[in-house]
């Protein structure tokens, strides 16, 4: 990404974030979020994760990769299995980290 | 006899931020390893110091941050990458709808404050607090102290983690502990079937589309993802009315 692309993204990131965190707040009692609306933005941080994980985990080289030469998939299914155990972000990091280098090494 | 009322909880402004403020300190045990692995991620997935630093304090927010990291490694444009984490973080607009009522009579800057230091621990040690006391003097400072106490020590430890990420070699491969980040949360964001079926409708579209231009798809896939959830809780309604 070049230079002032990345500047782009973070001015943009910030924006939209200060945007969904106060907008609501300081726009009170003008405009409240219709229920329903409120009711299906509760879905969106599981739509949006599994959105970006996924093609992330599948996908290697632009190809749908199923193998166990894609280590970044077991790396990932090694995190989550971890994330449903134990509830715990930090131990499901390194169990992704270990399972990553670990199956790298077997793999090679 | 007439019925006096209670003396207020909090006597003065600093009080209740310091309530605030620790309110929230048994939870930042997970915001310390939390902001440092935003760190190390950040500087890992290719960003100057400088650009690592201004995303940590200016955008200051670890979902949407690590969320984005992959997308930025992987050249994504700069409008996918922006939308995307408006919409990883479209749960502070639930968030910022579900407190605006305390803050109803507050001066505009003050509202701003509020809505910056919005977030998810602050919330709920805040609307647990005046769950039976809605109208608690000083309730701004309170929720300012629990928002600034995160805030302060996940930025710190975001910081941490950038100088740290800078001297870890590339091979450690580092980046990928922010994908691992997401699929942690994205675990701890499922509790129940419509919330499952939001994220499996998401990631299949996502995975489907993602021969799309600009790598739209992920944008098809959230917000198909958010459609199929609210779609399986209305079905789950209507066989409940059913029975």
């Amino acid at each position: 990404m070049s230079g002032w692309a990345i500047w782009l993204v973070i001015a943009g990131m910030a924006v939209g974030t200060i945007v969904n965190r106060a907008a609501l707040i300081m726009l009170a009692g003008r405009f409240d979020l219709p229920p329903s609306v409120q009711a299906s933005l509760r879905f969106a941080p599981a739509a949006a994760l599994a959105a970006i994980v996924v093609p992330e985990l599948f996908v290697q080289q632009g190809q749908i990769d199923l193998s166990l030469h894609n280590v970044k998939l077991f790396a990932g299914l090694a995190g989550f299995a971890m994330a449903m155990f134990t509830r715990n972000t930090i131990l499901s990091i390194v169990a992704g980290m270990l399972a990553l280098h670990g199956m790298g090494l077997l793999v090679r | 006899m007439s019925a006096t009322t209670p003396p207020p909880e909090f006597a003065t402004p600093r009080a209740a931020w310091i309530a605030g403020a620790t309110s929230v300190t048994p939870f930042l045990f997970g915001t310390i390893p939390f902001g440092l692995v935003t760190g190390i991620a950040t500087k890992a997935a290719g960003l100057s110091l400088e650009a690592s630093i201004a995303m940590t304090l200016m955008v200051f927010a670890g979902t949407a941050q690590i969320s984005a990291l992959p997308l930025i490694a992987a050249g994504a444009p700069a409008l996918v990458i922006v939308l995307t984490a408006f919409i990883v973080n479209l749960r502070f607009m639930i968030y910022s709808a579900t407190v605006a009522p305390y803050f109803k009579h507050l001066p505009l800057r003050w509202k701003f404050l509020i809505g910056y230091f919005v977030t998810d621990t602050g919330f709920a040690m805040f609307m647990r607090k005046v769950a039976d006391r809605p109208t608690m003097a000083h309730r701004h400072w309170y929720f300012l102290g629990g928002g600034m106490m995160i805030g302060l020590v996940w930025s710190v430890a975001a910081l941490i983690g950038i100088v740290a990420g800078a001297r870890v070699p590339a091979s450690w491969q580092l980046e990928f502990a922010a994908t691992v980040g997401i699929i942690a949360i994205l675990a701890a964001v499922i509790r129940n079937k419509a919330e499952l079926s939001a994220a499996i409708i998401g990631g299949s579209v996502a995975l489907a589309a993602m021969h799309l231009p600009m790598k739209l798809g992920l944008v098809l896939g959230a917000v198909a993802g958010i459609a199929g959830g609210v779609l399986t809780q209305r079905m789950q309604d209507r066989v409940k009315a059913a029975a």
